[in-house]
Formats: C-alpha cells, sequence, structure tokens
C-alpha cells in the first residue's frame, strides 16, 4: 500500500502551552498539525482540511469540547473523523458522551502520559492512512473497470459495425449477380438461338436487314450490363471517398441535347419521347462525364418509370446557377419514400414492379451533384409523375465525397 | 408440347419462344402473372417456365395458382427461372411448388433435356 498519504491532525486547548506541548508528542513525518485556541476556530479548520483525527480538549470557555463534537457529528462532512478527548477532570465525564461510542471516540486524561497519546494517535493515523490508500485503490480500480466496460462497448459496436458490412457487402454481390444475369440471359438465348438456327440452315435470320436490330439488340443488353458494372464501381468508389471530379469548362444545353439524342430509341422502346428545352448555350465548369451521368440516370428513371407518357427535360440559369428539370407523368413517388430513394439500394415498392435495377441511380446522382456543391430535391404526387430539380453553381469547387457527405 | 412463358424480360420471353418453336415445341409468351393465369384458363400447358420476379406477383404464386386453377389440369411441368440460384431463392420459389430450377443465364440444352425427359 502507498504510504505517501498525508494524516492531518486537528488538536484544540484554549491554552496555547498545552497545544504545544501535545504538537511536540504527536507530530511526525507524513503529519500535519493545526492549532485552534478555541471549538470557533477549530470549526473553521474543520470546513477547510480533511481532517485524520481531533483532540480535543474538554473543558474550554464557550463551547467546550463536547459541543464542538456533537456539531462535528451533526455534519455529513465531519461525522467520520475520530475524536480523543482530554480531560482534567477524570472518568465520572464519561457517561455524558455515551452515544458516540459506536464512532471512533477515545479519552486522554491529564496530566496526558506521553506513551499513551503517541500510541493512541499512531492507531489512528494507521487507521486513516490505509482507509485513503484503500479508497484511493479503490477508485483505481473503479477507473479501470470503467475503462475496460467502455473497451467492450467499442469492440462490440465495431464488430456490429463489421457484421453490418459484410452482410451488406455480400447481399450487395447477390443483387449485382441477380441484376447482372438478366442482361446476360437475353444475350445468352440470342446466340443460342442463333446458334440452332445456323445449326437448322435457316441463313434467312441473318439476313442483311435482320441484323441491324439484332446488332441493336445485343448492344442493348451489353450497356445494361456496362452500366450495372459502372454504377457498382462509382458506388464503391464512394464508399472509399475516392471519387472525384474534374471541373473544366462545358457546355450543359449540348451536353443535354447529345444525352437526349443516345436516349431516343430507349424512349421509343419505352413509348415515350423525351422534349428537351434549352438555351442555346449553358456553359460553367463541372466534370462532363459526372454530369452527362446524373442527364441520363435522371431521363432513365423517367422513361422507367413515366408509364409511357412524355418526359420533359428543361436546362435555365438563374444568377450564377445552372437548373435541370426533369419532369415524368408516371407512377409517382409517395411523399414517404422522397427521402429515401436518394440512400444506397433503396427502392420503392412500386419501383420494383416497373423495372429492375440495383437502386443506386438515384445515389450516385445525388452524390455528383453534392460534389459539384449543387442540390437536388424532388417534387411528386403519386400517379401523376415525378420531378427532379437540380441546381448547379456554374463554377462548382472541386469536393471529396466525404464533404460531400457533411 | 405446349409451354406457357411468363417473364416480365420480353425479349427474353419472346427469345424462349422462339427457342422452343425451332424445337418443335409450341410457346405463349405473357409477360405479367395476371396474364399467365389468363392464359393458363383459356388453354392446357403442358409445361409452364416462370420468371420468380415477376411486377404483379411472385412466380411462387403463379405456380401455386397454376396448380389448382388451370384449365384441364395443371401443367404437368413447372419450372422456375431466376437470377438468383435455386438455394438462394429458395424463399421466394418455395422450391416445392417447381419440379425444376434455372438460373439466369439460361442453358437451352438444359432446359430442352427437362422438356423432354419422360414422364
Amino acid at each position: 500500500m502507498p504510504i505517501d498519504v498525508e494524516s492531518k491532525l486537528l488538536i484544540v486547548d484554549d491554552l496555547p502551552e498545552n497545544l504545544l506541548a501535545l504538537e511536540a508528542l504527536i507530530r511526525g513525518p507524513g503529519r500535519a498539525v493545526y492549532r485552534a485556541t478555541s471549538a470557533e476556530e477549530a470549526l473553521a479548520l474543520l470546513l477547510d482540511h480533511e481532517f485524520a483525527l481531533a483532540i480535543l480538549d474538554v473543558q474550554m470557555p464557550g463551547m467546550n469540547g463536547f459541543e464542538l463534537a456533537e456539531l462535528m457529528r451533526g455534519t455529513e462532512r465531519t461525522r467520520h473523523i475520530p475524536i480523543i478527548f482530554v480531560s482534567a477532570a477524570g472518568r465520572e465525564l464519561n457517561y455524558a458522551f455515551q452515544g458516540y461510542e459506536s464512532g471512533a471516540v477515545d479519552f486522554l486524561h491529564k496530566p496526558l502520559d506521553p506513551h499513551a497519546v503517541t500510541s493512541k494517535v499512531n492507531v489512528f493515523v494507521d487507521l486513516h492512512r490505509h482507509r485513503k490508500a484503500l479508497g484511493q485503490e479503490m477508485e483505481k480500480l473503479a477507473a479501470a473497470n470503467h475503462k475496460q466496460e467502455q473497451l467492450v462497448q467499442q469492440l462490440r459496436h465495431a464488430q456490429r459495425e463489421l457484421e453490418r458490412a459484410v452482410q451488406m457487402r455480400d447481399d450487395f454481390m447477390s443483387m449485382v449477380s441477380h441484376e447482372l444475369r438478366t442482361p446476360l440471359n437475353t444475350l445468352y438465348l440470342e446466340t443460342q438461338l442463333r446458334q440452332l438456327h445456323v445449326a437448322k440452315g435457316n441463313l434467312e435470320s441473318f439476313a442483311a436487314d435482320r441484323l441491324p436490330a439484332m446488332i441493336e439488340r445485343d448492344q442493348r443488353q451489353i450497356r445494361n450490363m456496362v452500366r450495372l458494372i459502372d454504377d457498382m464501381l462509382d458506388v464503391t468508389r464512394m464508399r472509399r471517398d475516392a471519387l472525384s471530379i474534374q471541373p473544366k469548362p462545358v457546355d450543359l444545353a449540348a451536353l443535354a441535347r447529345t444525352v437526349v439524342e443516345g436516349l431516343r430509341q430507349q424512349a421509343e422502346a419505352a413509348g415515350s419521347e423525351i422534349a428537351l428545352e434549352a438555351p442555346r448555350e449553358l456553359r460553367g465548369v463541372w466534370d462532363e462525364f459526372r454530369i452527362e451521368q446524373v442527364l441520363t440516370n435522371l431521363l432513365t428513371n423517367a422513361l422507367r418509370y413515366g408509364r409511357g407518357k412524355p418526359v420533359e427535360m428543361v436546362l435555365g440559369r438563374v444568377g450564377g446557377t445552372a437548373h435541370i428539370t426533369v419532369r415524368d407523368q408516371g407512377i409517382g413517388i409517395a411523399p414517404e419514400d422522397q427521402q429515401r430513394i436518394f440512400e444506397q439500394f433503396e427502392r420503392t415498392d412500386d419501383s420494383r414492379k416497373h423495372a429492375s435495377g440495383l437502386g443506386l441511380g438515384l445515389y450516385i446522382t445525388r452524390k455528383i451533384v453534392c460534389l459539384h456543391n449543387g442540390r437536388i430535391e424532388v417534387e411528386s404526387t403519386p400517379g401523376e409523375g415525378a420531378l427532379f430539380r437540380v441546381e448547379l453553381p456554374l463554377e462548382s469547387v472541386a469536393r471529396t465525397a466525404a464533404q460531400a457527405e457533411a | 408440347m405446349n409451354v406457357l412463358i411468363v417473364d416480365d424480360n420480353q425479349a427474353a420471353a419472346d427469345l424462349l419462344q422462339e427457342l422452343l418453336t425451332l424445337q418443335d415445341h409450341t410457346a405463349r409468351c405473357t409477360y405479367t402473372a395476371q396474364q399467365a393465369m389468363d392464359a393458363a384458363k383459356a388453354e392446357h400447358f403442358d409445361a409452364a417456365l416462370i420468371d420468380l420476379t415477376l411486377p404483379d406477383f411472385p412466380g411462387a404464386e403463379v405456380a401455386r395458382r397454376l396448380r389448382s386453377e388451370a384449365a384441364e389440369g395443371a401443367p404437368r411441368l413447372l419450372v422456375a427461372i431466376s437470377g438468383f440460384s435455386a438455394e438462394d431463392a429458395a424463399g421466394a420459389s418455395a422450391q416445392d411448388l417447381f419440379d425444376h430450377h434455372l438460373q439466369k443465364p439460361i442453358d437451352f440444352g438444359q432446359l430442352a433435356a427437362i422438356l423432354s425427359a419422360p414422364q
């Protein structure tokens, strides 16, 4: 046990020469002796210090030793301080302090026997030191326990996070392979059909007028697969905060015209058409490839969930900001789903019924918009269609995915 | 053999139909569970190829209803088609409803063997 515990001793006597004599008897290393010549003075010291022992002269003018002891016992802070009374009057006064037998109380009689004084004081000082040391050990132990408990909590938390991440990765792999198998299936069936035609000598299936449609069908499946793989890789990059944008001067109006033209066949297949309303030119500094992805994602969604009704894209400029809106007249999005659709893997039940997919398009779209310091929002009434509105500062400062997250 | 195909991926359904026709089967294409049920009530099919994820209700439900509601008896063969393996799709497909499970991409040789196997 450590012994660097200082024990403070309080001695109270109305006669200074008694105090000096007593102090000479009890002082020693690791002890500090405080003297008081009255009960009032003692009370003041008791407020400021934590004493290991109080030695009280019983007979003092004003408040006597017993009265001081009563006050000490009445206060939580001083209740447990052991008390030694010093009395000249002999043992007939012992009865007066019966109530305190359970506490550490002892008596010394005048004239003081030096040996008795030092041995009694030693007992109490040792007791105090042991109690203090024990208390410190307990505190250390409690602190260590607390720290350990915290560590266990942290580990448990980390474990849960890991399990969740592994589960998510497994689900993701399962979903990606499932989604890839759909276009792969169509492609594979095509080749098996051609193989059968060749085996049967049905060469008219490969007539020149049939080839363009055949090629277009294959390309559509291949594009689907490429898009799935790109989305998957983008999400992986975003998780690692490794998706960066490279802003360069771009004409958004020209880019939009190219995207709409590229989607013309897909729109026809959906029984829809895309109307584009854009100024002749809308110049800004963005990552062209990523903004093209935003336009494509929004328009593809509008075609997929637009129930074959016309889709409209409007571009404009308000102050230092480019505005893009994409409106469809399709199934729409329920109010409770309107925030969720921007999270990864989130798909509404309605959207699942209308098209397959990973649930990554809008997540990626919002990430890209945020990386350009822009914002995206949706307005929709279920059954009446959806309106996606994107605002992009003309001059965006490149940010990391982590900043965009904040 | 008269085969009912139900797959919301129209291109895949049409290709299966063409392949089956080339193998001297007759096939009917449907793209939703409801269309499949309507077709099954109108004519008899010897086999049904059912995609497990359909827009209106699950393929397993189509299989269940075909067994109980089809005209002139249910198809002899019910084949599940899915992007998931039989194990992964177990919950959705209620495997015992189907005689076979084919994972996409479908190997037509395997399908042809299933259809031509003796009863």
